[in-house]
């Protein structure tokens, strides 16, 4: 396959000079665009913010936090009427406000476009058959690669995730060839194939899988490649910018290339807020170029990277992200959900026979992420039995599934058990790169 | 009504030696101990002379503890006088949650120690039907 084929030649190879004046010119009309949304109508109308003149103006523009979203949930940020839009997307979890994303038909196009581009950058073709094996629904992860897939003329299976032995037989039946899957969940997928005498190499067709919405190491990458016997290209998006879609590897396998005539695209310094050079490591902040319903400034993804502007193999002239090195707060990533320990703990806080020390543990088991909650039993509240002990684990358990979507094995200990510290508590406990 | 004191405790090594080492150092005898596991925890059972300083002893530990009543039936230790006071209860629909017995001397009398669903029904029910329940103070000074 050839290397240098393009979705949209024109604008995948636009020169950085051209590139920047589009970038201005999109800027904006996000601005403008922005002023419509009552959050942004007050704190740009403070700094009398109504248009830049340069692109380095950008930086005199407040930063968005994910914390701006749910403090002005529901449509604090709506730039649109209601009637214009036709879509929503919205994170999990039902304590506190959830971070809802709107988009109108425009903007579901705009990203199916750029998805489509994204896929056609790895090689996928029409005559693919693609298999989209995340979850569709709320989650960005299974519509986004959806109709970027429809979009670009692959033949799509929406098959959504798990049930594997289904799985493997709709890739057999249909000489499927793309996949779209969680990293850790191609991994256990090969060990199945595996367990059941099906050699990819002579059984299955798979060439392509897209992987994405969780880290893994470059060396996770080979071990799919080997045990799938495809090519595997990274994925990043976040639902706040769309979804998947915002930066995708090409070929070459050498860092994201992120959408620059989409995305403003900026690094800086998590703590100092400060904007970083090209090739320094910080926090990633983007800011929407053509969204409607909902456009971002300077929005803080809290996605730790850095920017490689050296000019890539496949020719196209937007810059490429490294791979993503960790966040810059405590947002837990679990088989591509994610998790803020703090929605475990206001669960755990709900229970009255709970004690307030609790610690999380993330292991990886059979190459899935398993969440291992301990929490002390409080002094006084054991009534004596085992299958008090029992049946109050698994209302917890219950409780943390409904709540966070991610099914915890929960764990009752003594009280006074768990470490106290004088400082700041540690309760998050990672041993998956053990 | 004889109380017992349950202790609910992670299952590894030192748990169970942690509580009596805690006992011993209050001179606190025990008439009866029973421990079951459960994977990670487990709980253990004992039958104090002194249940209400046994409970003081632990509670002051911080342990998770619990005061359960029990009924402690005293038996003849000979072929079938368990299974009469069982027939008995299994009779009345009393379910057993829990229970253990000890052989007090050889081939005399033995003591069997009862959970049950119906705690005020199943003793009315023994004594009725003569057999002897002891009372903390019996337990005590046995």
């Amino acid at each position: 396959m050839a290397l240098n084929s393009y979705w949209e030649e024109k604008i995948e190879l636009l020169p950085r000079n051209e590139l920047n004046i589009l970038q201005l010119e999109r800027l904006n009309t996000t601005i403008q665009c922005a002023l419509q949304a009552t959050f942004y109508k007050s704190i740009l109308s403070k700094k009398n913010i109504t248009s830049l003149k340069s692109i380095r103006q950008v930086q005199e523009l407040p930063f968005t936090t994910k914390q701006d979203l749910r403090d002005h949930f529901p449509f604090g940020f709506l730039s649109v009427n209601l009637e214009q839009t036709v879509r929503l997307h919205s994170s999990s979890g039902t304590t506190g406000n959830p971070t809802v994303v709107f988009h109108t038909r425009q903007d579901i196009d705009s990203w199916s476009n750029i998805m489509a581009r994204c896929l056609y950058m790895a090689g996928a073709r029409t005559t693919d058959v693609f298999q989209n094996m995340m979850g569709y629904g709320l989650f960005t992860g299974g519509l986004g690669l959806h109709y970027g897939a429809e979009k670009l003329g692959m033949l799509t299976i929406p098959i959504g995730p798990g049930n594997s032995k289904r799985q493997i037989w709709f890739m057999r039946q249909f000489n499927t060839t793309a996949l779209h899957i969680l990293p850790s969940y191609a991994l256990r997928l090969a060990g199945l194939l595996h367990e059941m005498a099906i050699d990819p190499q002579k059984d299955l067709s798979l060439r392509l899988a897209f992987i994405g919405a969780e880290p893994h190491s470059h060396e996770i990458r080979l071990k799919i490649e080997e045990l799938l016997r495809l090519k595997a290209y990274n994925s990043y998006g976040l639902s706040e910018m769309c979804g998947p879609g915002v930066a995708f590897e090409c070929m070459a396998q050498n860092g994201l290339h992120i959408w620059e005539d989409q995305f403003f695209v900026e690094i800086i310094d998590p703590d100092s807020g400060e904007v970083l050079p090209d090739g320094e490591q910080g926090e990633l902040v983007l800011t929407t170029l053509t969204r409607e319903a909902m456009p971002l400034l300077r929005y803080r993804t809290r996605d730790l990277t850095s920017i490689d502007p050296t000019p890539c193999s496949c020719g196209r002239t937007h810059r490429r992200l490294t791979r993503i090195k960790g966040r810059s707060d405590d947002m837990l990533i679990i088989n591509g959900v994610n998790l803020f320990p703090i929605h475990i703990e206001q669960v755990l806080m709900r229970i009255p026979e709970g004690g307030t020390n609790y610690e999380i543990h993330i292991y990886k088991e059979n190459y899935m992420d398993k969440l291992h909650i301990l929490v002390e039993l409080k002094e006084g509240a054991f009534r004596g039995s085992l299958r008090q002990v029992e049946q109050l684990q698994k209302h917890l358990q219950d409780e943390l599934t409904a709540e966070i979507t991610v099914n915890p094995v929960v764990k009752l200990v003594e009280a006074h058990s768990l470490k106290v510290y004088e400082g700041k508590a540690v309760r998050v406990f990672d041993h998956r790169n053990e | 009504m004889v109380t017992q004191i349950a202790l609910f405790l992670e299952n590894k090594p030192g748990r169970i030696e942690a509580v009596t080492k805690l006992l011993s150092e209050a001179h606190i005898n025990l008439r009866g101990i029973t421990v079951s596991g459960q994977g990670d925890y487990g709980v253990m059972k004992i039958l104090p002379d002194n249940p209400q300083k046994a409970f003081t002893v632990l509670e002051n530990r911080h342990l998770n503890l619990s005061k359960v009543p029990v009924l402690v039936a005293l038996i003849q230790d000979r072929p079938g006088s368990l299974h009469k006071m069982l027939e008995l209860l299994s009779l009345h629909k009393i379910n057993i949650e829990e229970c253990y017995g000890i052989a007090l001397e050889q081939n005399k009398n033995a003591l069997i120690v009862l959970e049950v669903d119906n705690y005020k029904q199943a003793e009315t029910l023994l004594l009725q039907n003569g057999i002897t329940l002891l009372t903390d103070k019996e337990v005590h000074t046995l």
